[in-house]
């Protein structure tokens, strides 16, 4: 099947994005317009390629390959594999509600969804390379414009530096929400580094004549290479996942960042990171897995347990959702560690289930912020009285983060968790299931002191309910969400085949055993 | 092979050795006398200097004496040519008349720049 | 008659050169205030970088001190279009600051540039001083151009400060240079770079390779021997700062190519080590000051020099294949630096200074011009999708395979520093409102903007398509004649 629709699917965010740049910027409704059409066929496409997926027939299908630097053996080499589809999906149903969502933005529009459709064209990108130069190129692609993205459109409100650097910021007067863009931007860079060096590692080790994945996974590295090069994809691409102790970029960053923004970042973005661990890392590098993989699946449970007591302790909403993130990549971080084919459609599958829940989340609390002016918890109460549509979706995506049968949020857990069990990692299992606990308090205690308890008082008495294009958004991700729920082979048949085909002999058979 | 730099590293001792020697020879052999307002003087048996130290000359001289040099060495390269010319053929005109025509060029340039012009 | 054909390119620079010559002269004084003499400069150079395409000549001329070929030619496009991006960039300027003398400017970057084009195919030590001199002078010449300003009188010490500091950190790299071409000569008995390398090892040997690296690290701006860098770039006017930032340095690292990954090939062991050294140090302190830097000419000085201890990486694997990734990372850095400085420039030009604080706002200001400068940045930050990224890479891909993994993983490393100081800027212009708004703002002429356009158009598409430049990279170097990488056996 010789087609062009995975470099469609890129292709399409990117001209959007530069049919954007060249339309005057007084035009406001046709950049959202075209904006929007661009991240339409995105998501059409990239339903097509869901559903033609050739589960029957595994293995990478629509293979696309375009010499880059071919003395060097860069290829622009995109091809769709099992888990391919339901990220792009994933991808595509976030920028489409995203571009929705931010249909009220009023600062230098032209700019904001420029810069949003590159982003986004990058993530795509990365989900489809099957060259690890071009993936890299990608990945920081999809990094990069986050930093303009947070710093201009940011949340007014302040992020003052902390920490022991924190001086070291004010000196050169980074403080605020550019504090918390350049965090976050120089945080993951020094990640994308340690990738760079493992990039070369990897080339080099193989015979240095490729960058094709399927090359270097056919490769057989020396254990010694292999237990220093898995660290480096771990930690590196695991910055952007979120893993302790290099998570401090998150809260501060989903803070800050605009509301489509939050959601595209703790939507798809943190995916990318244990996308990369686990495409990368994991299925490069079988032997330095087998070693390391003790750390990295305590590291996660560190994280979900770690990121639900600091989300119980905040008071600001958007610093919740932003920790309840922390807290269910270390979900998906686990269910990578735990090398069973359970454990990986779950960790896969937990990447869109909280992909469209947290994108839910970030787009609500967006609406609520804009209404309300402000975002500390215990000044609100009773909204539901006066937008009880936001009020239910708030509900859904609750019940989806503590993982009720029905939702998304359950089937991933679930599974993730199974695959903890059966790997015999047993206090894996206590600890994400801890983690769950934990989350149902927070999200439940925020919930009801935000939209039930006691009415609103007197200066949220004008708030209205969510509007036109704001729905369209709602609408779209709280489908998804139950619909994942009650049919999950939507999306996990694909996945399966795509883990029995990553998943390498080596860690399979390995396993069961710890 | 540091052997080999023994002699450079001999005359290299000599020389200071020399020079001291002289210095400190002249100091303890010389006489020794009263130094008078005489002695001091810049230049004994002529008549005093008169004037500043620092005489500003013009920058036109600079130039001028540039702009000789400049053409003198160049002209210096026809001899050389002349003596050969024979074997560099019908070439080696061309590329001498090629030079003096940059040699021309220049100096229509410095006249209409006014370098040659003494009372600006 | 064939001396001439194979010395063409730089006969042409100097014809070009002497043409102008005669322009200045038969131009009537009142007309001469107005005479834009600079695009002919610009047009002519642009003219022979399109002849180099037509015109396939390659042999050797002076009795073999002079050899042209893809390594000598690849150097000589590189200088025509820094010269004639920099003619483009600077004709607007030069005309504004000193009308009726704009001839002076352009003759001397005409001469400067004959000497440079000589450079590369130089392979003959005393042609190689020539060749380096005759580019040198006229550069302080220039560097002190900008000080007949009438209006400004601060401008007025800054180019002499910086001609004076240019002058002579030039005469002492100078010394330098020919005190250790010197003991080469003299070890060796010969002065051409072919056979240089053959004569056996001796102790003395190492002392000149050192003085020669010193000499000609001056040149590029080499840690440390880089303090002139930053008060010059801030003292000279900055369309020729642009110009003075990527050619020259080009130049000295063709010629510290020449000497030793060529000339001393034989003897590697000598000279890979205190390159790598000189590599980590300019990274390491070029990307460390930077960070402090409050004047967008002196932080751009220091990236600079950061930006060489990539190069040098590449020069220290003493490989084709790391030849080839120097030459590659020159042209980015060309397009990026000069691009970078104009852009800056154009701003300074709108009376909002150089201070870093100066770009605020250029985004609505100068929204095509914020554009530009966010293009150069990135490029110069390694980001993908812009040239400096493949350039970057490249440059440490080649060290990897050589196995100086230390100076990659340094690399990496302090590109991120590197990276702090570049988003200031792009802070600058994008995050913060313009403290003043004046909306009859010029950001200079039409040329100045059709040498930003160039740049990034170049910046862009060779960030999109490297390939042609990469394969033309790989032919220069391989005309250079160094001996293939011996196979590497990776990180094992």
């Amino acid at each position: 099947m010789k087609d062009h629709l995975l470099s469609l699917i890129v292709a399409a965010p990117a001209l959007a994005a530069f049919i954007v740049l060249f339309l005057p910027a007084a035009e406001r409704v046709a950049i959202r317009v075209v904006s929007l059409v661009g991240a339409a066929v995105a998501l059409a496409l990239s339903v097509v390629a869901l559903v033609t997926y050739d589960s029957a027939r595994s293995g990478l299908q629509r293979v696309e390959d375009y010499p880059v630097v071919p003395s060097m053996g860069v290829h622009l080499r995109l091809a769709q594999d099992g888990w391919t589809g339901p990220l792009l999906l994933l991808t595509g149903v976030i920028i489409f509600a995203g571009v929705l969502a931010s249909w009220s933005l009023n600062k230098r529009d032209k700019e904001y969804f420029f810069l949003l459709l590159i982003l986004v064209a990058g993530v795509f990108g990365v989900f489809v390379s099957q060259d690890l130069l071009i993936f890299f190129l990608f990945y920081e692609i999809a990094v990069l414009p986050m930093y303009l993205l947070i710093g201009i459109w940011g949340a007014s409100h302040a992020v003052p530096p902390k920490g022991p650097f924190a001086a070291a910021w004010k000196l050169f007067a980074v403080g605020d929400k550019q504090y918390a863009a350049m965090k976050l931007t120089l945080m993951l860079l020094v990640g994308s580094a340690a990738i760079l060096v493992a990039v070369f590692a990897l080339y080099q080790a193989s015979g240095g004549t490729s960058f094709d994945l399927t090359h270097l996974a056919a490769t057989k590295y020396d254990r010694t290479t292999q237990i220093i090069v898995f660290p480096l994809i771990w930690l590196g691409f695991g910055t952007l996942a979120g893993v302790f102790p290099f998570h401090t970029w998150s809260p501060d960053g989903h803070a800050s960042a605009p509301t489509a923004v939050s959601m595209l970042h703790a939507g798809v973005l943190m995916k990318l990171g244990a996308f990369g661990v686990m495409r990368v890392g994991m299925v490069l590098l079988p032997e330095g897995t087998a070693y390391w993989v003790p750390v990295v699946g305590t590291v996660a449970a560190i994280n979900v347990l770690y990121g639900a007591f600091c989300a119980m302790s905040q008071t600001d909403l958007k610093y919740i959702i932003a920790y309840s993130s922390v807290s269910h990549m270390g979900v998906v971080m686990l269910g990578a560690a735990t090398l069973t084919p359970a454990g990986w459609n779950g960790a896969v599958f937990q990447m869109v289930a909280h992909g469209i829940m947290t994108g839910l989340f970030f787009a609500l609390v967006g609406l609520v912020y804009e209404r309300a002016h402000t975002r500390a918890i215990h000044k609100m109460g009773g909204f539901a009285r006066v937008m009880p549509g936001v009020a239910a979706f708030f509900t859904l995506a609750c019940l989806s983060s503590l993982g009720l049968p029905g939702t998304a949020g359950f089937v991933s857990e679930f599974v993730v968790f199974l695959g903890a069990w059966k790997s015999g990692h047993f206090y894996w299992t206590i600890a994400g299931v801890l983690g769950a606990f934990v989350t149902a308090i927070y999200v439940l205690r925020a919930t009801r002191a935000i939209f039930w308890g006691p009415g609103p008082t007197e200066e949220f008495h004008e708030l209205s309910d969510a509007r036109h294009t704001e729905w369209g958004a709602l609408v779209i991700l709280g489908t998804c969400l139950v619909l994942l729920g009650v049919w999950p082979r939507l999306v996990l048949d694909a996945i399966d085949v795509g883990s029995s085909t990553h998943l390498p002999a080596a860690l399979a058979a390995m396993g069961g055993k710890p | 092979m540091i052997a080999s730099y023994i002699p450079m590293f001999l005359i290299i001792a000599v020389g200071i050795l020399l020079a001291t020697v002289f210095f400190l020879g002249s100091t303890f052999l010389g006489p020794k006398q009263a130094k008078g307002a005489e002695h001091n003087t810049p230049y004994e048996s002529g008549s005093e200097s008169s004037g500043g130290r620092h005489v500003r000359l013009s920058v036109k001289f600079y130039l001028t004496a540039i702009l000789f040099v400049v053409f003198d060495i160049e002209a210096v390269f026809l001899y050389p040519w002349g003596i050969k010319f024979r074997s560099f053929g019908w070439l080696g005109l061309v590329e001498m008349l090629g030079f003096l025509g940059v040699l021309v060029i220049g100096l229509v340039y410095c006249w209409k720049k006014g370098a040659l012009e003494w009372e600006t | 008659m064939n001396d001439l054909v194979t010395l063409w390119v730089p006969l042409a620079v100097l014809g070009l050169g002497v043409l102008l010559l005669l322009v200045d002269v038969l131009t009537p004084p009142k007309k001469a205030a107005q005479a834009d003499v600079g695009w002919l400069v610009a047009v002519g150079l642009l003219v022979i970088f399109g002849a180099t395409f037509l015109v396939d000549v390659q042999g050797v001329a002076a009795y073999g001190a002079y050899r042209t070929g893809p390594w000598a030619l690849f150097f000589q496009r590189l200088f025509l279009v820094a010269g004639a991006l920099a003619a483009f960039g600077g004709v607007e300027d030069v005309q504004k600051r000193t009308p009726g003398r704009q001839g002076e400017y352009w003759l001397m970057m005409l001469f400067s540039l004959s000497g440079m084009v000589l450079v590369p195919g130089a392979q003959n030590l005393l042609l190689v001083v020539v060749a380096f001199e005759l580019m040198s002078i006229p550069l302080y010449v220039l560097a002190a151009h900008g000080k007949t300003d009438p209006d400004e009188a601060s401008a007025k010490g800054n180019a002499a400060e910086a001609a004076v500091k240019l002058y002579f950190v030039g005469a002492l790299s100078t010394a330098f240079t020919l005190f250790g071409l010197g003991l080469l000569t003299g070890l060796t008995g010969t002065t051409e770079l072919a056979r240089i390398g053959a004569a056996p090892l001796q102790p003395l040997a190492a002392l000149g390779l050192l003085f020669v690296l010193g000499g000609l690290g001056y040149k590029i701006g080499m840690v440390p021997f880089h303090m002139w860098v930053p008060d010059t770039y801030q003292g000279a006017r900055a369309p020729f700062v642009a110009f003075l930032s990527v050619a020259p340095k080009a130049a000295g690292l063709a010629v510290i190519a020449g000497i030793f990954a060529f000339g001393m090939q034989t003897q590697k062991s000598l000279w890979v080590g205190p390159l790598g050294m000189a590599a980590f140090l300019s990274m390491a302190i070029g990307n460390l000051l930077a960070v402090t830097q409050s004047d967008t000419r002196r932080l751009l000085g220091y990236s600079g020099v950061a930006q060489m201890g990539y190069v040098l990486i590449a020069l220290a694997t003493g490989e084709e294949f790391g030849l080839a990734m120097v030459l590659f990372f020159l042209v980015a850095y060309l397009f990026t630096n000069l691009g970078a400085f104009l852009v800056v420039h154009a701003n300074a030009e709108a009376g909002a200074g150089f201070e870093v604080d100066g770009l605020a706002g250029l985004s609505r200001r100068a929204p095509k011009l914020a554009l530009a400068l966010a293009c150069f940045l990135l490029s110069l930050a390694g980001i993908p999708f812009v040239v400096g990224f493949w350039a970057k890479l490249y440059v440490l891909l080649a060290a990897y395979r050589a196995g100086l993994v230390s100076l990659v993983v340094a690399g990496v490393v302090l590109a991120v520093i590197g990276l702090f100081y570049y988003l200031r800027l792009l802070r600058a212009a994008y995050m913060t409102e313009p403290t003043v708004s004046r909306p009859d703002e010029r950001f200079g002429g039409p040329a100045l903007g059709l040498a930003i356009a160039l740049c990034v158009v170049a910046v862009v598409g060779l960030g999109l398509f490297p390939k042609p430049l990469l394969d033309a990279a790989t032919r220069a170097s391989h005309d250079l004649g160094v001996p293939a990488a011996a196979p590497h056996v990776g990180a094992r």
